[in-house]
């Protein structure tokens, strides 16, 4: 069998976040982060508009957001690029999908994290979320690379 | 991350456990590690899950996977043995089923030979043919005599 067929079968592998995990293993070396100009959106045309770009340096207690994958700024609502994460909305994805960022420069490896919450329309969201380190001088987190997609939880 | 258990994958290299990564999903977490093990880039990878007891304020941790070069090795080797027996097995068993078939068509398995040799035969026979040369022999010599 092809790691093609294979990761067509098997549901877990088309995970976005074990995906974009792949992805970012396959970018630099074992000991090192990877870079952000390392990450070529082309490749990960699939995912990238499920993705969000964090500027840390030097902004550790409130990243900055230079990047929202066109998905997450669709469920935002609002135009967040070049904002605060702070600022974005409590019941949007890219406030609840990034919200454990702080671990991730912490512990200084990938985390992801699934949950839940109702929206700013009333509806209950079922999300997963993956936060990857990336450093220009391979030793240092400068930027965050997260990704996360949900999906709508009707009751009754 | 505000849950209570979480799934730290860790690797084995150059002699120490590294976290690699965090997940708050047993089963992610665990096919994370299959497939970083499938890498073979670490010698060996583990799975620990660490619970917060809030009550308590402990965490607990305790390894719920784990997979390891030798251990790999290892089911290998007795993979490739138990393959081997399995086909030592199904020889005899056709061996013997062949020996069946021909005897159910009617020609009937002959008892292995255990005698003399042809080259004891032989000499078996020329004792013999020797020996009845010289009883005619004999014969002849005493009815002539007498």
């Amino acid at each position: 069998m092809t790691d093609a067929m294979t990761e067509e079968s098997n549901p877990m592998e088309r995970r976005l976040v074990l995906r974009l995990l792949k992805y970012w293993r396959g970018l630099g070396d074992v000991e090192k982060f990877p870079s952000e100009s390392a990450i070529d959106a082309r490749v990960i045309a699939d995912m990238w508009p499920h993705c969000v770009m964090l500027d840390v340096a030097g902004k550790e207690t409130d990243p900055e957001i230079s990047y929202v994958g066109t998905a997450l700024a669709e469920c935002a609502g609002v135009d967040l690029a070049g904002q605060r994460l702070s600022q974005a909305p409590a019941d949007t994805l890219i406030s609840k999908g990034l919200s454990y960022y702080g671990q991730v420069l912490v512990k200084k490896v990938p985390i992801t994290f699934g949950g839940e919450f109702v929206d700013r329309r009333g509806i209950k969201i079922l999300y997963r979320s993956i936060i990857l380190p990336l450093s220009d001088n391979g030793m240092d987190i400068d930027r965050l690379l997260g990704a996360a997609n949900c999906r709508e939880v009707t009751e009754g | 991350m505000s849950g209570n258990v979480s799934f730290e994958l860790h690797t084995y290299t150059g002699g120490v456990w590294k976290i690699d990564s965090v997940y708050d999903d047993r089963q992610i977490a665990v096919y994370e590690a299959q497939r970083v093990h499938a890498g073979g880039r670490y010698s060996a990878i583990r799975v620990v899950e660490e619970r917060f007891d809030a009550d308590s304020g402990k965490i607990t941790s305790k390894t719920v996977f784990r997979a390891s070069k030798t251990e790999a090795a290892n089911a290998d080797t007795m993979e490739r043995q138990k393959t081997t027996r399995r086909e030592v097995r199904e020889a005899r068993r056709a061996a013997g089923n062949r020996e069946f078939k021909e005897s159910a068509a009617g020609r009937p398995r002959l008892p292995r030979k255990s005698g003399p040799g042809p080259v004891a035969l032989t000499l078996l026979f020329g004792v013999i043919v020797l020996a009845g040369i010289g009883m005619i022999i004999g014969i002849r010599y005493l009815f002539y005599e007498m």
